[in-house]
């Protein structure tokens, strides 16, 4: 039996070895592929560039994000490579792998918590891929400066997120609720945690009192039961937080209080915003939504494509843009924004391909990295009116 | 009159003559589950799975499984399921960070193993005393893990010192597993420790009469799965280089999905074996990787990644100890 086992395993054996030599065992570019024609026309980039994206997972706005990156990538001539669901550390470091092993040059990147950032740089500088961070900003200054020496670090896209807990307060404030409480996600995500933490501080300062705070909520069913729990709890709640609305958490947020009877009664306001916002908005169930943030996505897949392409916008340190959420107080503000900003079904987005392109020095020379800082922190309901005009 | 000794003969002579083919397929099932995947995935990539680079990405991303695969193959062999594995290899990580920042990544390692053994004795010892069912008690562990994880990780994450970023190479992975692939090949193989459990899989109560001290061993078996996941989060921190709220999230499910891709058997039993593990892990490996490199939409990746795993395990799955009640 002994002989027939190790025939049947040489026989496997020489069937990959074979399939090995078939397929072939050509080296992974890890840059772009050398062209000898020009490009196909004036308005695409030069074939074989590849770009990776991690997305946290495929709910609403990282799917919107990754539309829109694969829209632009389809009309500017890119190819989009996407890897979906890495949260622990070690997922994310492998995400990186992967994409780096799929031939990408450049990585659009989203971390959970930062402390992997520099062990993502070492695996990026070793591979010689440029990548970039969206929607996060790093606070520890150690890892600043491990990502400032990093070769290959592009840099940074992040919202204010303080603001979002500024104008939730403001809302709060605007509609006499002085008792309230936090609904989020497991701690450790560098964005809900600024929230929580900005709009603790604020309660405080303004006299707000929190009555509680769950989290773990990293579904709708969980939203349900802590909107349920709150308000058993606390029956004299009168606003709640939600630290993180996307993939339907708002909407069970919404279920619970409906369960409890409490759906408009209880004011709510959220980062994120529902998939039926304007009908949330207008019926009462939220009061502030904090939506929009899928352009950070796109400025930093411009710092990373305009170094890929071997333009980089910033030579002299690493880049950090800032952009601001759009806020919708009521269905008229999501109305516009749906229709003009971020418009899935007509492909009408708040900066279109003739705009993508001017932000590509490839196409557009005299574009830097003042003029991306500047048109992100003008994006706004106002900016996208002047630019398209509409109204 | 027909005697024992000629029914015996008679049921000798029905044996088939030569190899037997069944078990040829049985021992071999797992490595034709790995040699298809490899295949379809070395075609669907056009050559990119197997390159050097990527063997070594393989590598990386498998050997972790494959620890604590083997290490969790003795509780499997009794028949039960470790479910607190992500737990252990989240609280250790970061108690290996924190240790790490201040003593060394010696102590860092000490404290790891020392923590996992401890959380696997706890498990095993309520389970036999209290007779709490142990799918309960560690999932259980695993949320009490989990929460502890969470308050120890008040900032979201701990960076590792960059001093111990060396540690991170292919060499030293390849030695970590060779040793914790001898061990518990020993272990498994030439100990009664493997031998029991594979009798305690196989029936606890026949085991129990036949002498084998059942409850010890259902101890020594969580004791030696919450050690080898200690092991995991040590090497789960130097890995990622940090640790987080999220270490270890899901590391149960992916062990699981390793070993039973690998050919174990879930009913234990002499259905357990130890390569289950190490071909389970890069299997998983290489599905994941293989579907990125592939350049499939991402859509498509979680139904085609369900569609492949359902091939290899009707291809590994030993079901030779299975019993299906219709």
């Amino acid at each position: 039996m002994k002989k027939l086992i190790k025939t049947v395993a040489l026989i496997l054996t020489l069937v990959l070895a074979i399939s090995v030599l078939l397929t072939g065992c050509q080296q992974t570019p890890t840059g772009p592929k050398e062209t000898t024609t020009a490009p196909e026309a004036k308005d695409k980039l030069p074939a074989g560039t590849k770009i990776g994206m991690t997305i946290l997972v495929n709910d609403g706005l990282f799917a919107t994000m990754a539309q829109y990156i694969q829209y632009i990538a389809d009309n500017i001539g890119f190819e989009l490579v996407l890897d979906v669901g890495a949260f622990s550390p070690e997922d994310q470091v492998a995400s990186v792998e992967n994409l780096i092993a799929a031939g990408c040059q450049g990585i659009v990147f989203c971390n959970f918590s930062e402390a992997v950032l520099p062990k993502i740089a070492s695996v990026c500088d070793e591979a010689e891929v440029y990548w970039a961070q969206y929607c996060r900003q790093v606070d520890d200054p150690e890892i600043v400066a491990s990502l400032n020496n990093a070769k290959y670090y592009v840099g940074r896209c992040f919202e204010n997120n303080e603001n979002v807990a500024v104008r939730v307060v403001k809302a709060f404030e605007d509609l006499n609720v002085k008792k309230t409480a936090i609904i989020g996600p497991a701690t450790g995500d560098t964005t809900t945690d600024t929230v929580s933490a900005k709009y603790k501080a604020l309660c405080q300062e303004k006299g707000i009192e929190v009555y509680t705070e769950i989290r773990n909520a990293q579904e709708a069913a969980d939203c349900t039961a802590a909107a349920e729990t709150i308000v058993s709890n606390f029956p004299d709640v009168e606003g709640i937080i939600v630290l993180s609305g996307s993939t339907g958490k708002l909407e069970g947020v919404f279920k619970g209080l409906e369960n409890v009877n409490k759906l408009g009664k209880i004011k709510v306001g959220a980062l994120d915003a529902s998939a039926n916002i304007i009908e949330d908005l207008r019926n009462g169930s939220v009061s502030c939504a904090n939506s929009g943030q899928f352009v950070d996505n796109m400025f930093t897949t411009m710092l990373v494509l305009n170094s890929v392409l071997g333009t980089p916008l910033k030579t002299d340190g690493k880049a950090t843009i800032e952009c601001e959420y759009v806020a919708f107080y009521k269905a008229a503000d999501a109305e516009f924004y749906y229709a003009h900003m971020e418009n899935l079904g007509e492909k009408i987005f708040a900066y279109n391909l003739d705009e993508i392109r001017q932000m590509i020095k490839y196409f557009n020379p005299d574009f830097s990295y003042e003029k991306l800082q500047a048109i992100a922190t003008a994006y706004s309901v106002e900016d996208v009116k002047t630019r398209h005009n509409v109204s | 009159m027909v005697t024992d000794t000629d029914l015996t003969q008679k049921q000798k002579s029905r044996q088939p003559i030569g190899f037997d083919y069944k078990a040829v397929a049985r021992y071999l099932s797992g490595f034709l589950g790995l040699v298809i995947i490899v295949l379809i995935f070395q075609i669907a990539s056009e050559g990119g799975l197997l390159q050097p680079r990527n063997i070594r990405l393989l590598i990386n991303q498998s050997f972790i499984i494959m620890c604590g695969a083997m290490g969790a193959s003795f509780v499997l062999a009794q028949g039960n399921l470790d479910l607190s594995l992500g737990g252990v290899v989240g609280i250790t990580s970061t108690l290996g960070v924190m240790t790490a920042k201040v003593y060394g990544p010696v102590a860092a390692l000490a404290v790891a193993l020392v923590v996992g053994l401890c959380v696997g004795l706890i498990i095993g010892s309520v389970h036999v005393l209290f007779k709490v069912p142990a799918i309960i008690l560690t999932i259980c562990m695993m949320f009490a893990l989990r929460g502890i994880t969470w308050i120890l990780n008040d900032d979201g994450s701990i960076a590792m010192p960059a001093s111990l970023a060396k540690y991170d190479t292919l060499p030293n992975k390849l030695i970590v597993v060779g040793i914790v692939f001898v061990i518990v090949f020993i272990l498994f193989e030439y100990t009664k420790v493997g031998k029991y459990s594979t009798a305690i899989g196989a029936n606890a109560t026949a085991a129990r009469q036949s002498g084998v001290p059942v409850n010890q061993m259902k101890v020594l078996a969580y004791a030696i799965s919450g050690f080898f996941g200690g092991l995991c989060g040590f090497l789960s921190m130097i890995r990622a280089a940090s640790s987080s709220t999220n270490s270890g999230s899901m590391f149960e499910i992916n062990v699981l999905t390793a070993l039973v891709i690998g050919g174990m058997s879930l009913n234990g039993g002499s259905g357990a074996k130890m390569k289950s593990g190490l071909i389970g892990a890069l299997m998983l490996a290489i599905i994941q990787n293989g579907l990125i490199i592939w350049g499939l939409n991402d859509k498509w990746q979680q139904a085609v990644q369900g569609a492949i795993l359902i091939i290899a395990v009707a291809i590994s799955y030993d079901r030779k100890n299975v019993v299906v009640i219709d």
